[in-house]
């Protein structure tokens, strides 16, 4: 059995979708697109412009930011400038969005809570893109400086995402916001030693080392009487760029100072009796 | 100096390869002469070896490629430098200058000046070496005659300069000083304008604003430094209208040219 629809009623159909073209009004429409476009425009142009800024006066990473920030404000005032010219009521709609607004902060507040920490850390600046930081134990390069969170390369070249919130809320260490450098070493000697003469070798091995600043001066301090030995710290200053060589250096020198000098450096005995 | 020459000679451009000179000769090396810095014709496959004080300098090259190759009598590491220059260009300028930061003398025996009174110390800083070529000057290197130990110039650990501890102690009169081809002489003179007596720890030579000359007799010196202290102010000027700064004679410019007379390189304590 054919299924045909009446020949009235698809005329009906026909009529009534004419009628509502006719009496669409195309002009608040094309008004709008226009606008739209127009703002659109005034909103890449803007965004250029602002990155321009940041990157010359700020940095490239804050140009980013920047740039993002005024897209988004742009594209949102050019919709809704539009609509408005459209003749649709937008009241409704900022109504609608205001609380839409407070259902996505209340579920997202770890994300404003990292956001605005983020805010708080550039206003800060305790640290820097290419600053070495230790925080929680996780010692590397900061990359980036990003909305929430803060991206770290280690040593051995893994990448760490730190939450700003966390950063802000924990205590941490930039190794490199300084141009100079303590290094401490701790060394540890019999009880009999001669503290002069280790003092004296000490000191020449940093005065022959070039690493070794000599101005703030090396300095050996007793730190305690140990079980066994003697506790001393000797202290040399560097500079950053060369740290890490100064570490193995000055202790290298210092070993080889002492064999030659026939220092015998503590050995610790531990007796386990069992019964 | 055969068994340096010798050892330089193993890093040469050609080893392994057939040398057109294969006896070693010395007919180049430039001893005893008190002048080294100039300009120099270096021929392909015929190294030049210049000494400077206890350091020997050898420069060879083959083709497009030059090497310079730096070594102390004492010891110590070895630095080798190759360049590959594309003109055709036979003839190197050998230049002494200062190093590149402020040198800080520190004194063993601090210098008490009483009021009205005045000193002139001169301090030796090492030679640095530049090895330039071509119209305009290309540097191609710059090699330390020795290695300065770091140090710091500042009133505490955040803020400050880096700058070299020198290691040549301060001489008082002109007569004690050394005759040696790597060191360059800076002429302090220090004037205490104040009511208290001076007592000088340390003095620190601005060396990248002080241009290198020589004296008829080949000392290697820089302008006269004279520092005031008044009122608790450090005054430091660098004098070259003097007589003695008419007969000397331009080796190297400053490699900065201050505008300004600039305070605070001396420090003093009361």
């Amino acid at each position: 059995m054919k299924m045909t629809l009446p020949t009235d009623e698809l005329n009906k159909l026909l009529n009534s979708f004419i009628k509502y073209i006719q009496n669409l009004e195309f002009i608040p429409i094309l008004n709008g697109l226009v606008y739209f476009l127009i703002g659109l425009m005034i909103t890449l142009i803007a965004r250029w412009f602002v990155g321009k800024i940041a990157e010359r006066n700020i940095s490239v990473h804050h140009s980013l930011l920047f740039r993002r920030i005024t897209f988004y404000v742009g594209l949102t005032l050019s919709l809704i400038y539009p609509l408005k010219a459209s003749g649709i009521d937008v009241t409704a709609l900022l109504g609608a969005a205001g609380i839409l607004t407070a259902a996505v902060a209340f579920a997202s507040q770890t994300s404003i809570s990292n956001f605005l920490s983020g805010v708080f850390l550039e206003a800060e600046k305790p640290f820097v893109i290419g600053d070495y930081v230790l925080v929680n134990e996780i010692l590397g390069e900061v990359l980036s400086i990003d909305l929430l969170s803060v991206k770290i390369r280690t040593k051995d070249n893994l990448l760490v995402r730190i939450p700003n919130e966390m950063l802000l809320k924990s205590q941490f260490r930039n190794m490199t916001r300084f141009p100079i450098r303590r290094f401490d070493i701790k060394l540890r000697v019999m009880f009999n030693e001669d503290l002069e003469r280790i003092n004296d070798i000490l000191m020449k091995s940093a005065a022959l080392n070039p690493l070794c600043l000599t101005s703030p001066k090396p300095e050996l301090s007793v730190v305690e009487f140990g079980d066994s030995a003697l506790h001393l710290q000797f202290s040399v200053w560097g500079k950053q760029a060369t740290f890490s060589d100064l570490q193995t250096k000055i202790q290298q020198d210092i070993q080889s100072a002492f064999s030659k000098e026939k220092i015998q450096l503590p050995v610790t005995y531990n007796a386990i009796s069992a019964s | 100096m055969k068994k340096l020459i010798q050892k330089i000679k193993k890093y040469s451009l050609f080893r392994g390869k057939k040398r057109k000179n294969p006896s070693f000769d010395l007919t180049n090396l430039l001893e005893e002469s008190p002048i080294w810095w100039g300009q120099f014709s270096v021929t392909e496959h015929e190294p030049r070896y210049i000494k400077i004080g206890h350091t020997v300098l050898c420069i060879d090259h083959f083709n497009q490629e030059w090497r310079v190759v730096c070594q102390s009598e004492h010891g110590g590491k070895e630095l080798h430098q190759t360049f590959s220059i594309q003109n055709q260009v036979q003839e190197i300028i050998i230049k002494p200058t200062l190093p590149d930061r402020t040198l800080t003398f520190y004194l063993d025996c601090p210098i008490y000046i009483p009021p009205n009174g005045e000193v002139t110390l001169y301090a030796l800083s090492p030679v640095w070496i530049q090895v330039r070529m071509g119209t305009p000057d290309l540097l191609l290197a710059e090699i330390p005659t020795q290695i300065l130990s770091d140090s710091w110039d500042g009133k505490n650990t955040l803020e400050g300069d880096l700058c070299y501890a020198g290691n040549a102690p301060l001489v008082m009169h002109f007569e004690d000083l050394p005759e040696e081809t790597d060191k360059i002489i800076t002429p302090v003179t220090l004037i205490n304008q104040d009511r208290d007596t001076l007592i000088l720890k340390e003095i620190k030579i601005p060396a990248t604003q002080l241009s290198v000359y020589h004296d008829i007799q080949n000392l290697l010196c820089t302008e006269l430094i004279r520092v005031a202290f008044i009122n608790g102010i450090t005054v430091l000027s660098i004098i070259k209208n003097t007589k003695e700064h008419q007969k000397l004679t331009l080796l190297t410019q400053a490699r900065f040219e201050i505008k300004q007379r600039f305070k605070g390189l001396f420090k003093s304590f009361r």
